[in-house]
């Protein structure tokens, strides 16, 4: 049965119907939200879609004191015997018209909710190819509609990358990447890798397994909504920082010991850890956080891959030589007092356990392996966690920039036993992205510059950087633009104002993301034919571990 | 489809000269409607009011209004051609919208809405009455045949020997006769299809109950004529008591109403009083926010010794509950308007073509 329009068209001297806007009064007893999709017939039997931007009620008082006047003069008890005449308008933007009619839409004409498939084409989601299920639209009569993502937009190679930006506390930014590469790996089983860190507490360290406590049949609901079936991820492998400390599993994670014991027994947790040789290529990462304006630092980090080391000690005791003045060792031209700064950073930087040499008493139990080692077994299908959460701030850097470099040296051919053929395409997720590409401050750190280049170029090779920040504001321009998908989560007021971003959302637009709900989010993707659609996702299929 | 000068000069050996086309409205609310009505020179209700004048209260929030139904019509002239006549007389011709809406009060008590089946809108022109009336209905047959829209061609009454009116006035009032036809149609189907019935569902007509026409009287036992502006120096009482009504009005206090009198039109008893329903502090002038309201006395005990006090004092107690919400700034005539009424204006002159449009039919 057809429902009832919801409204007229109203179009004024002052306020007219135009291509890409038009305005309608709603019904009194109809309850519409700025997000919701509506019909309108057009010229030659045609039909055009809008999108509710903004509502207002506007009365008939010619101004506030016709209102005091009303209440006889400001007695705030009066109770008037008329309602005042009264209205709500809906400001809404065009996205479709189903005969291309692009004149505007009529005054009169009536509106109502649109339907399913209309509503698909009209966001640009009738003819995807590789669909990739982001979310469902929730309007406000109920009707539910799932969103998808182009994967040829959101993977490559004609557009790649993923930024979500929104404050912490609310389960939400991680929770929707999760989501979409659980997405992706539903979809795309054979085609993609996946690459995840854990930074923060232990919620990324169990994502194989199902939650404890069962979803509701709501909440299974909402994953069928989007196409998807409720489970957790598959083929997953763990990779801990490690520790001298049998009792933890050797293992510096917060996970409890239990789980960590499981993951060891099947075969998916290991230890990771750097030798000299492993770490002296990427020494660069560990110090890039240090201000070198005399470009000592940069002096020294080319003469250091000269440095024949057997372990971490060695290492340090040929770096200790180089910081006495005289003598026969060769310095690089490079002053004994920059050598003794570089001496004290690498005495405090590379006193974590990961740096040690590869275990041959106990292996088995200490599960040692590097990075690299752990990237060569990774296959399409392969999910890849890497905990950096106990480590310090510089050691993060050092890891994550230390994995990025590596899958990209992979992909370009630098590593002959890791090729992209062997990985697909591969998906890094990244939270806190902010730590590994802040904003652009005069001069791009060594990992910016990875990180930029993976954006820029990484779509065409099939490398997918999937990042996450509260503010946007705090990441490097040149790293969002690159992305063609943009989430936005629920944000502070200073941020709205403070990022360039947020400037050029419509005021409806920029209210809506001070007040989006847990699970809510406003999505910007390439092939959408609006600036923004808000929607729903289903919270996680995997067990969270509860940290302290 | 011509243009309807084109079919008057193509049809007819009329001699039609274009002119600025204008709106005959605007500047109009000078003139109050009840200019030369009968004087009221006695009270009009029993018990009488001693004083002359009484406090009324306010109806209690939730108790049902009996004003259910409100009328109001409307209208909109212009002038938009000259005539030539016996190439001695040179007049106008007006043409006009003219409608009737009727609102309802919800079952909420709050929200009005139209009744649609009693509102109706018209077109006219006014010829002068040198044209005959057989020839004008022929010629209306020729317009409307011609035009997309319906029009009633009529003939005012344009008097060669009366200087001081101006015959463009004349045209004006001949369609506001119409207007008033149209009006007492609505009341009278209203009463028809029993919508009058109840005398606590009342009518309340937006101005004075002067159709100067015959109609039954009995369909308007239960309607009520609401007057925004009135005539100051219509007088009221007799012999030592007799004043203007701007002096009685002017002294009276918020929610005060005066002693009603009895005045006539056209052979029908009305009874008149008037109600200050806003507080005089809050006015620029002392007869600003009082209404004049009418009643027709039907039955022979109310011909005779007028209305009931008890039952004028709950029609001003329901009329003085209107006051709320009001259009400050909308309309000119705000203090003294009830919303309801402005409702129905508004939906009428919503429901008007255009200025622009309608000229163009010209």
């Amino acid at each position: 049965m057809q429902e009832p329009p919801i409204g007229k068209v109203t179009a004024t001297e002052r306020s007219p119907t135009s291509c890409s806007a038009v305005n309608f009064w709603v019904h009194e007893d109809v309850v519409i939200r700025p997000f919701d999709i509506v019909r309108i017939p057009h010229l030659q039997n045609s039909l055009s879609y809008a999108i509710v931007k903004d509502l207002t009620y506007i009365t008939d008082s010619a101004g506030h004191l016709a209102n005091f006047v009303s209440s006889d003069f400001g007695q705030v008890e009066a109770e008037p015997q008329n309602v005042r005449m009264g209205t709500t308008i809906a400001e809404a933007e065009i996205l479709y018209n189903t005969k291309d009619i692009e004149m505007p839409v009529r005054d009169g004409a009536k509106v109502e909710w649109a339907d399913i498939e209309g509503i698909r084409n009209a966001l640009g989601l009738g003819a995807l190819r590789n669909p990739i299920p982001a979310g469902y639209i929730c309007m406000s009569n109920d009707l539910e509609i799932p969103v998808e993502f182009e994967g040829k937009y959101l993977l490559g190679p004609e557009g790649a990358h993923l930024n979500i930006a929104g404050i912490s506390g609310l389960a939400t930014k991680t929770t929707y990447a999760m989501f979409l590469m659980n997405s992706i790996q539903q979809r795309l089983d054979d085609k993609v890798t996946m690459i995840v860190f854990n930074v923060k507490g232990t919620d990324l360290l169990a994502i194989d397994e199902p939650s404890t406590e069962p979803l509701t049949p709501q909440q299974e609901g909402e994953w069928k909504k989007c196409g998807l079936s409720p489970t957790p991820f598959k083929n997953v492998t763990y990779l801990y920082p490690f520790k001298q400390q049998a009792e933890r599993g050797h293992s510096q994670s917060f996970i409890d010991i239990e789980r960590l014991r499981c993951q060891q027994s099947r075969g998916q947790a290991w230890n990771y850890f750097y030798d000299v040789d492993s770490a002296k290529r990427r020494l660069r990462l560990l110090f890039s956080d240090i201000d070198d304006p005399t470009q000592s630092m940069e002096s020294i980090l080319g003469h250091i891959g000269t440095i024949e080391a057997s372990s971490w000690d060695h290492f340090r005791q040929e770096v200790e030589s180089k910081t006495m003045k005289g003598g026969s060792h060769d310095k690089g031209n490079i002053s004994a007092q920059s050598w003794r700064k570089f001496h004290r950073l690498l005495q405090t930087r590379t006193v974590d356990d990961v740096f040690c040499e590869r275990a041959c008493m106990r292996p088995e139990e200490k599960r040692h392996v590097q990075v690299r080692e752990a990237l060569r077994k990774l296959k399409p299908g392969t999910t890849l966690v890497i905990d950096i959460a106990p480590l310090p701030s510089y050691l993060q850097a050092f890891v994550f920039g230390d994995v990025v470099d590596s899958v990209y040296e992979a992909i370009l051919g630098g590593d002959e036993s890791l090729g992209q053929d062997q990985l697909g395409t591969i998906v890094i997720f990244a939270d806190e992205l902010n730590k590994y590409a802040p904003k652009y401050s005069g001069k791009e750190k060594t990992l910016t510059d990875n990180l930029l280049e993976i954006t820029e170029r990484g779509r065409s090779v099939g490398v997918i950087l999937f990042g996450a920040e509260q503010f946007r504001s705090g990441v490097h321009d040149r790293i969002l633009g690159n992305c063609s998908t943009n989430v936005f989560g629920r944000t502070s007021p200073v941020e709205v104002e403070k990022c360039p971003d947020y400037r050029y959302f419509p005021n409806n637009h920029k209210w809506a993301v001070q007040r989006l709900r847990q699970g809510e989010l406003l999505l910007q993707h390439a092939i959408f034919k609006t600036s923004l659609i808000k929607v729903r996702f289903p919270v996680p299929a995997y067990f969270q571990p509860k940290s302290r | 489809m011509g243009k309807i000068l084109s079919v008057i000069r193509a049809k007819s050996s009329l001699e039609c000269l274009p002119c600025d086309r204008v709106n005959l409205d605007f500047g109009n609310f000078g003139d109050y409607q009840d200019a030369g009505e009968h004087p009221a020179e006695r009270p009009f209700e029993h018990p009488t009011v001693p004083t002359g004048k009484r406090a009324v209260a306010e109806v209690p929030a939730g108790v049902p209004s009996i004003l259910r139904f409100f009328l109001d019509g409307s209208r909109r002239t212009y002038k938009i051609a000259d005539l030539i006549l016996d190439g001695r007389r040179y007049l106008p011709v007006v043409a006009g919208q003219i409608g009737v809406a009727v609102v309802e009060r919800g079952d909420d008590g709050k929200m009005v809405h139209p009744v649609r089946r009693f509102c109706r809108l018209e077109n006219a022109i006014a010829f002068p009455d040198s044209i005959g009336s057989e020839e004008l209905s022929e010629l209306q047959t020729e317009v409307n045949h011609h035009v997309p829209v319906f029009f009633k061609l009529l003939r005012y009454q344009a008097k060669p020997d009366d200087p001081s009116r101006d015959p463009a006035d004349l045209a004006v009032a001949k369609i506001m006769s119409e207007m008033h036809d149209i009006e007492i149609q609505a009341v009278r189907e209203m009463e028809e299809e029993q919508y009058l019935n109840d005398p606590c569902g009342m009518l309340l007509i937006d101005g004075p109950l002067r159709f100067r026409k015959r109609f039954d009287l009995v369909q308007f036992r239960n309607v009520l004529g609401l007057s925004k502006t009135f005539r100051p120096t219509f007088t009221v009482g007799k012999g030592a008591r007799r004043a203007d009504v701007g002096s009685i009005t002017s002294a009276l206090r918020f929610a005060e109403r005066t002693s009603v009198y009895k005045t006539i039109d056209e052979e029908k008893v009305i009874g008149v009083w008037y109600l200050r329903i806003r507080r005089r502090s809050m006015m620029t002038n002392p007869l600003e926010g009082i209404v004049k309201v009418e009643r027709y006395a039907i039955d022979s005990s109310d011909q005779e010794e007028g209305f009931e006090s008890d039952r004028i004092d709950t029609i001003s107690r329901h009329i003085l509950r209107e006051r709320n919400v009001s259009p400050y700034q909308s309309d000119s005539r705000w203090a003294s308007h009830i919303y309801p009424v402005f409702l129905a204006e508004t939906y009428l002159k919503s429901s008007f073509m255009s200025d622009m449009q309608f000229k163009a039919l010209f």
